[in-house]
């Protein structure tokens, strides 16, 4: 080995243990510790005791989020009584309508109808993520499901219900929450719909006892 | 052009490791299973393989960047990263074409970072592509580290 290569390789392993320790210290620095979530009773369903906590950030207008329900669909008909879901918004920027969406299923969450029109919204996602105004539609899911109308017309304008929209967003954007559907199953994440499906569910077997 | 050329060649250094430099870092700064997300949904890439994937992937990007900018070892980090967009441009049309399906997951190019579209990132990697394999064709590069200590 030449005296310039040497030189290379020994300035090359002198660098990559620069970077290496100095991502080292700037990823602890980064990474707080996290307190446990705060369960919303308008957004929470199955045993309040349940053994197994899932927190989901999710986004109405989010196809892949679409994709999670029936996996979500499953865990609870595989495991009845053992898990507890809640749901928090976590509208992306990129999709025009998410805002309204979420503000319309908050108003929901008000009259104690959330996950009706959470499911409903999912179920017809791509009739309203392109309509020009998805208002009227969202508007006659609230008929349909007998909400009080004045009272669901104020509520969608109302900019406290949107402040705590923002509120739910921020708390998974502290949690380093980058992309849409982001699980939390007794705190521990698991990212995307394929996830959920199998190292999610493995996860939760080892937790029910159902697997070593 | 050939006064501009090692001018031209050394921004496109600083180019090419910026990018990767900022890949890897934001991989890193972000807890893995972020990454680990993104990569289940190609499905085309054997689940095996996510794990090491994960752990290895980001502090190579984030090294090469950094060696590419600095000249050292340029030809190869440039050949690796150049590899690396291949690659890249490969899963995302065979998740396409073959198996007919788009990678499901929203704000993954970017949700708190830089925002770019699947079509943004393919074109971007085309370009990526073709840039390191230019530099990895150059021999001796401008104002880099190789070229410093050659002279020694």
């Amino acid at each position: 080995m030449t005296a310039i290569n040497q030189k290379k390789i020994l300035l090359s392993v002198g660098l990559a243990g620069i970077i290496f320790i100095g991502i080292g210290f700037f990823r602890s620095q980064h990474q707080g510790a996290f307190t446990g979530f705060v369960s919303d009773k308008t957004k929470t369903k199955g045993s309040w005791n349940a053994p197994i906590e899932i927190v989901e950030f999710s986004d109405f207008q989010c196809p892949a989020c679409k994709h999670a329900q029936p996996v979500i669909e499953k865990l609870f008909k595989d495991y009845p009584g053992n898990i507890k879901m809640t749901y928090r918004h976590f509208p992306l920027a990129g999709h025009r309508w998410s805002p309204l969406a979420h503000q319309c299923a908050e108003c929901a969450a008000r009259q104690n109808k959330f996950w009706e029109y959470h499911d409903r919204m999912y179920a017809e996602q791509e009739r309203w993520s392109v309509l020009t105004d998805p208002t009227e539609t969202f508007m006659q899911y609230a008929k349909d499901f007998n909400l009080d109308l004045d009272q669901f017309g104020t509520c969608v304008g109302d900019e406290k219900v949107t402040a705590r929209i923002t509120k739910e967003k921020e708390e998974g954007v502290n949690r380093q929450v980058r992309s849409t559907p982001t699980f939390f199953i007794n705190h521990e994440r698991f990212v995307g719909s394929k996830e959920l499906e199998t190292n999610g569910t493995k996860f939760i077997r080892k937790k029910l006892g159902l697997e070593s | 052009m050939t006064q501009i050329k090692p001018y031209l060649l050394l921004l496109g250094r600083i180019f090419l490791g910026l990018v990767f430099i900022y890949a890897g870092y934001a991989k890193l700064m972000d807890p893995p299973q972020n990454f680990q997300g993104l990569l289940s949904e190609y499905t085309i890439i054997p689940r095996v393989f996510i794990p090491w994937i994960v752990m290895i992937l980001p502090w190579l990007e984030l090294t090469a960047g950094i060696f590419l900018i600095l000249g050292l070892f340029t030809q190869p980090c440039a050949l690796f990263l150049s590899g690396m967009s291949l690659a890249l441009i490969i899963v995302l049309i065979l998740s396409k074409i073959v198996l007919g399906i788009s990678p499901l997951s929203c704000g993954c190019f970017g949700e708190g970072g830089i925002q770019l579209t699947i079509f943004q990132v393919m074109v971007l990697d085309v370009f990526d592509c073709f840039l390191g394999w230019i530099l990895f064709k150059t021999k001796m590069h401008f104002l880099s580290l190789d070229e410093r200590l050659s002279r020694v």
